[in-house]
């Protein structure tokens, strides 16, 4: 059990940073997502708010992967992952609802997938994968890292956030982002 | 002996598979890319052939409209969505090549995929003046290989495509424009 929990709370960690990396690396398509979900007379008032909350959203999961993986003793931090993948799910739940097919974004250009059931399943597998690393790990010293081992993972989160956010440029670049006709 | 904690270890390896699984996904996206534009579905109409005809309903008036090509006048057809950040980068520089007077003589139409409730989402596709319709059946455009938009397709007055471009530039735009007013006005 003790695995299951720390390999839930490690896998989640890694895909919060590649998801927030290459979504960081492609705002406009992800404030493009983030539209959708905001009332049409909003959106032409709000010019600047969307892509703020773009890099908002990319930045929180930045940093709520970082923090996660590097800092795994810190309890705190499971009950905020399952807090996002609750956020991710309800948007998945109406995404799939009201804007089946439309790109949304969720790992930047990385994926050009829309809103579907796949989209919803994998959104309710991050739940429960956010509520299983909720559980309480016995004993606590299996998660007692050093200094040195802190800053490696760091160093390689960083590495992932990066090469992520490089992918997704790449693809951004080079690929179309909408439905076909 | 170095005793390193269990959870170091599994992350090690979730940090493994996660950058494994980033590369086939860089990979695999590259190569749909690659195999897209050698084969013989690429993006977009046959430069000079013949470009077929669309029937779209008009998303300002509602009524059906019907584009034919090869009627003397020149025409660019934009396929995008407003749903689409690309297709509002066109749609922007139509919308200002069109005030410039930069298209005058040439039929320029905005067709959509996403239905026209979404156009309320996007202040570019409300601000246009351009034509917008939505093709009555996904079959309308099949002639044209729409396999993303945005997708630029410029038609000369004779109804032959001048110019295929999976583009949003500025400069793309008024070159394909260029093309398209330069080659009707030799047929003349």
């Amino acid at each position: 059990m003790t695995v299951l929990v720390l390999a839930a709370k490690a896998a989640l960690a890694v895909l919060l940073l590649a998801s927030g990396g290459a979504k960081l690396a492609d705002i406009a398509g992800f404030a493009a997502a983030i539209r959708l979900f905001v009332p049409g007379r909003a959106v032409a008032r709000l010019p600047v708010a969307l892509p703020a909350a773009a890099i908002t959203i990319a930045a929180v999961e930045l940093i709520a992967g970082g923090l996660s993986l590097c800092w795994p003793a810190a309890g705190w931090m499971n009950p905020a992952v399952l807090v996002l993948g609750c956020g991710l799910g309800a948007v998945a739940g109406i995404g799939y609802v009201k804007h089946r097919g439309r790109p949304c974004h969720c790992f930047g250009a990385l994926s050009r997938r829309g809103f579907s059931v796949r989209t919803l399943l994998q959104a309710l597998v991050i739940v429960a994968a956010a509520a299983l690393a909720c559980q309480r790990v016995h004993p606590a010293p299996q998660l007692g890292l050093g200094a040195g081992m802190r800053v490696l993972l760091l160093a390689a989160a960083g590495l992932l956030a990066a090469g992520a956010a490089t992918a997704a440029k790449v693809l951004a670049k080079t690929t179309t982002s909408g439905m076909v006709a | 002996m170095i005793r390193i904690p269990l959870y170091l270890e599994i992350a090690q390896w979730a940090l493994l598979l996660g950058l494994g699984t980033l590369l086939l996904v860089l990979y695999r996206q590259l190569g749909r890319l690659l195999s897209t534009a050698a084969g013989p579905q690429s993006p977009g109409p046959t430069v000079g052939t013949k470009a077929a005809p669309v029937r779209y309903a008009g998303v300002a008036a509602g009524a059906p409209g019907h584009f034919t090509p090869g009627n003397g006048q020149p025409a660019l057809l934009a396929f995008v969505d407003p749903t689409c950040p690309s297709c509002e980068q066109l749609v922007a520089n139509l919308s200002e090549l069109e005030a410039a007077s930069e298209l005058s003589g040439v039929r320029v139409l905005l067709l959509i995929s996403d239905p026209p409730g979404y156009l309320g989402i996007s202040p570019v596709f409300q601000a246009t003046s351009l034509e917008i319709g939505r093709p009555l059946a996904a079959g309308e455009v099949s002639a044209y290989h729409v396999t993303g938009t945005p997708l630029l397709v410029a038609i000369d007055g004779n109804g032959m495509v001048r110019a295929v471009g999976v583009t949003s530039k500025l400069t793309d735009v008024r070159a394909h424009a260029a093309t398209i007013v330069r080659e009707s006005e030799a047929a003349l």
